[in-house]
């Protein structure tokens, strides 16, 4: 026996990390593979057999560039869902993603993804974590499908990265719009602004592009800042009104092309439009404004009429999540006078802003005092909940 | 369907301990993640005549294991490689050290004898066992294993770091 030898073996294979598994480019490649045996079974002869060992390499990795078809995977319904530690609460089910702690996340229909206290990306289902290798500020999903998406930092550029969390692979990688001017410091870098279906929109360094994800091809449609745009859904982007200002940069216009014509209609920093683009929900970037002024606090909207929904004053503090439908969307709610700011989970009916407690006092709304101040829980926004401090 | 869906079941339970095999084999991740996947498309392709999930792992470790000793003898990826963090001599049998020399060590040996010691010191299999996966006898099984400890006792030094290599 030799405790050397399997202390050995063991740490260098509990080191390294499995890739994700890419099954569905295995079965396909196997099913390729057994079409033509079949086929070559007929052909037969010494031809026939070059070609197995030619086609045989050329499908080892096959690489299918398309999104999947929506089938509906593992996590298809939304609930509500939020993430304590190490723990992300999707309803009633727990999702141990231990040791990691979840710091920001999204869910798609295959599982979701999240960054841990180092910014890596991690995958988590009912079948395990596994880290994607890959590390982001921020993560962004649609409100259906397999998709997410983040923004590698690089020296020099920044790479925009849609990745099919189904399939286990990568749609996009471009760095297009994305070069760091030399010697300078970005006061925002580049984001992704939005999934939608099979159209990303990427805030680049040179503007806003939107990429079609089949063709993995784009286009640059507005020279505006980084931050300009805030959501597109359903086709409809909201953004910045004028264009060209410096934040708090809070009122909003919502439109189907980015214009300095639009009228802007809505006030809010951070956007959140529901599936159809119906309704609209806004909040702060920092989740303690010291002094408020009259534009921060969350809003909700009536896209089409502008109308200003009442959001309840129960709560002074509210976060949204993520939507359910086009009707509902749940968000955590500090409980106005709590001095222990404890915090529930609401699930809140756009057209009235009623809200039913779908999880009482699940966290607390408190910040450590030293950097980075962010809550101790997450919703699926794909950022944190962050105290600024400004 | 029914295939497809225990192949499925199958692969993604025991994918990870598939890589961390095709890993200490290969020490190299890339090449790690292409041996699992070409084994488990041989797996794909032969599920309707393994049925049991038991066969189906032994099945795809000998494809990873075989596919690897292939590659080996044609691909380049046996020639040696820097390593500037390896001291010129192991400390002690206690020290992490020893574990960076051991399998810097490992990595020269032929990757049969490298698979041996996988399936014997990290995977716990019997001798027959390993020699089902190598699908070779026994008694290779045993003779393979003694040459790698032989090699690494005198690279290593015996009295450093494997003085019960060789004793069950």
């Amino acid at each position: 026996m030799n405790d050397l030898l399997r202390d050995t073996l063991a740490e260098r294979a509990a080191g390294t990390e499995p890739p994700p598994l890419d099954l569905d480019g295995i079965i396909a490649a196997g099913n390729h593979r057994a079409a033509r045996r079949r086929t070559l079974g007929i052909l037969g002869g010494a031809v026939a057999t070059a070609a197995v060992a030619v086609g045989g390499a050329s499908v080892l990795r096959p690489r299918n560039e398309q999104p999947q078809p929506a089938h509906p995977g593992p996590f298809t319904p939304r609930r509500a869902t939020f993430a304590l530690g190490n723990e992300i609460h999707y309803g009633s089910e727990v999702i141990s993603v231990a040791p990691h702690k979840v710091t920001a996340f999204v869910q798609t229909d295959a599982g979701f993804v999240f960054l841990n206290a180092d910014n890596a990306i991690h995958v988590a289902d009912r079948a395990g974590v596994r880290s994607l290798g890959k590390s982001a500020w921020r993560l962004t999903a649609d409100h259906r499908g397999n998709l997410v998406a983040w923004v590698e930092t690089h020296n020099d550029q920044g790479e925009s990265v849609v990745y099919d969390v189904a399939a286990g692979r990568e749609l996009v990688r471009t760095p297009i719009g994305n070069k760091f001017p030399k010697y300078a410091s970005l006061a925002h870098g580049p984001e992704i602004v939005a999934l939608d279906g099979n159209t990303a929109y990427f805030g680049t360094l040179d503007g806003l592009y939107r990429w079609d994800i089949r063709k993995n091809q784009g286009e640059l449609i507005a020279k505006v800042s980084t931050i300009a745009v805030r959501a597109v859904t359903a086709g409809q982007i909201v953004f910045q009104q004028p264009l060209e200002q410096r934040p708090p940069a809070v009122s909003l216009a919502v439109a189907k092309t980015v214009s300095a014509t639009a009228p802007a209609r809505f006030s809010g920093q951070q956007a959140f439009l529901s599936p159809a683009a119906r309704y609209l929900f806004t909040e702060t970037d920092d989740a303690l404004i010291s002094i408020e002024p009259g534009w921060a606090g969350p809003k909700l909207y009536e896209v089409e009429t502008g109308r200003k929904i009442k959001l309840p004053y129960a709560y002074d503090s509210l976060f949204f999540g993520q939507w359910l439908d086009d009707d509902r969307f749940i968000a955590a709610g500090k409980r106005r006078f709590s001095e222990a700011a404890e915090t529930d989970l609401l699930v809140v009916t756009a057209a009235t802003g009623a809200v039913k407690v779908a999880v009482p006092n699940f966290s607390k709304l408190i910040f450590s005092t030293t950097p980075p101040r962010i809550a101790p829980f997450a919703l699926p926004t794909g950022g944190p909940i962050i105290d600024l401090a400004e | 369907m029914a295939e497809a869906t225990a192949f499925a079941e199958f692969a993604t339970s025991r994918h990870g301990a598939l890589f961390r095999y095709a890993y200490l084999l290969t020490s190299d991740r890339g090449l790690a993640e292409d041996l699992v996947q070409e084994a488990l498309v041989k797996t794909y392709v032969g599920w309707h005549r393994l049925r049991d999930p038991n066969n189906a792992e032994a099945y795809t470790r000998r494809a990873i294991t075989t596919t690897a000793i292939g590659w080996w003898r044609r691909k380049s990826w046996r020639a040696e490689r820097p390593y500037d963090d390896v001291p010129d001599q192991p400390v002690s049998a206690d020290d992490a050290t020893a574990r960076v020399w051991l399998w810097r060590e490992l990595q020269k040996l032929p990757p049969r004898q490298r698979a041996a010691l996988v399936l014997r010191y990290y995977e716990d299999l019997t001798e027959p066992q390993t020699a089902e996966i190598l699908g070779c006898s026994v008694g290779t099984v045993k003779s393979q294993v003694s040459d790698a400890l032989k090699k690494l006792r005198t690279r290593l030094g015996s009295d450093v770091v494997l003085k019960a290599g060789v004793t069950e």
